[in-house]
């Protein structure tokens, strides 16, 4: 795949690649940004290379996963020096947009996928937000399809409880 | 995942995702928009190393001059002295008997030399 085929590819799946660098980063906007671009720019400089054995996207979203793990070791140790760029994305992310609005349902629903393991909430995001395939999630997350399954069975079994405490049916349904 | 379209708990996580999807939607920053910043952060990365290189390449080369200049020194002030030096118990390798150690016994000669005892004739 030459440079532009691969510049068209992420442009065509910027908006889903963005979708789950916000979930990789705890849902922070400019840590999800930051993942980002690291990733292309690891894959337009050749570090990240596409060996065709997975998908496109799956192959992406696991670049993806790993940088964010990486930015966040990264944070850990101090490395994550600020600079004066990053510092306007941080004014420019107080947009309303970002607010939190705890009586959302949306919200809510955030809070609650919070509450389960890593895993569980990966492949959940995968299946549902992402619209895959149970194996091309475990192919994501680097599992087995098997543990895949039982992550997603776990992971559905404690929304649901979550979503039977906190009355969500009702307000679905309304 | 067998019919996710038939259970009722995969539509309703399919609503709530798709939910989030919508409000993450607004958020999303242009494509271009990353891809003109990575050139930065390229860019900005290789300078950040080039300096660390040359920052570190100074560093080392002072330090090896140091390194030199220290073992030249050390060289002027500790030959005389080790040639001089004497371990402080050194005194307990020595014993009375150490030349039957160090020494090879001749025929007709005594391993101890015999002194003949002086008599006092006068006395006698």
């Amino acid at each position: 795949m030459n440079l532009s085929e691969l510049r068209s590819q992420l442009g065509q799946l910027h908006n889903k690649s963005f979708g789950w660098a916000l979930h990789c980063c705890s849902n922070d906007r400019m840590m999800a940004e930051e993942a980002l671009q690291t990733t292309y720019l690891k894959i337009l400089e050749g570090k990240a290379t596409f060996h065709g054995r997975s998908g496109f996207r799956t192959w992406l979203f696991a670049v993806i996963r790993h940088t964010a793990i990486e930015l966040y070791r990264k944070k850990r140790w101090g490395l994550f020096f600020s600079n004066h760029e990053e510092q306007e994305m941080a004014v420019e992310a107080e947009d309303p947009h970002t607010e939190f609005d705890r009586n959302d349902l949306e919200e809510l629903f955030r809070g609650a996928l919070q509450t389960l393991s890593e895993r569980q909430r990966g492949i959940l995001h995968l299946v549902f937000y992402q619209d895959m395939t149970l194996s091309e999630a475990a192919a994501v997350l680097g599992i087995s399809l098997g543990s895949a399954r039982t992550h997603y069975e776990r992971g559905k079994r404690n929304i649901r409880r979550w979503m039977e405490e906190s009355n969500v049916v009702a307000e679905l349904r309304s | 995942m067998s019919s996710p379209n038939f259970d009722p708990d995969e539509q309703r996580l399919r609503i709530l995702f798709q939910g989030l999807k919508q409000k993450d939607a607004r958020r999303i920053p242009e494509f271009s928009a990353i891809l003109s910043r990575t050139g930065k952060q390229s860019s900005r990365r290789y300078a950040g190393q080039s300096a660390l290189a040359l920052i570190g390449s100074v560093l080392l080369f002072l330090a090896a001059i140091y390194a030199v200049e220290e073992y030249g020194k050390n060289q002027d002030v500790t030959d005389p002295s080790i040639s001089q030096w004497q371990s402080p118990t050194a005194f307990l390798l020595h014993s009375p008997d150490e030349r039957f150690l160090t020494s090879v016994p001749e025929f007709g000669k005594p391993l101890i030399p015999f002194t003949q005892p002086s008599i006092n004739t006068e006395a006698l």
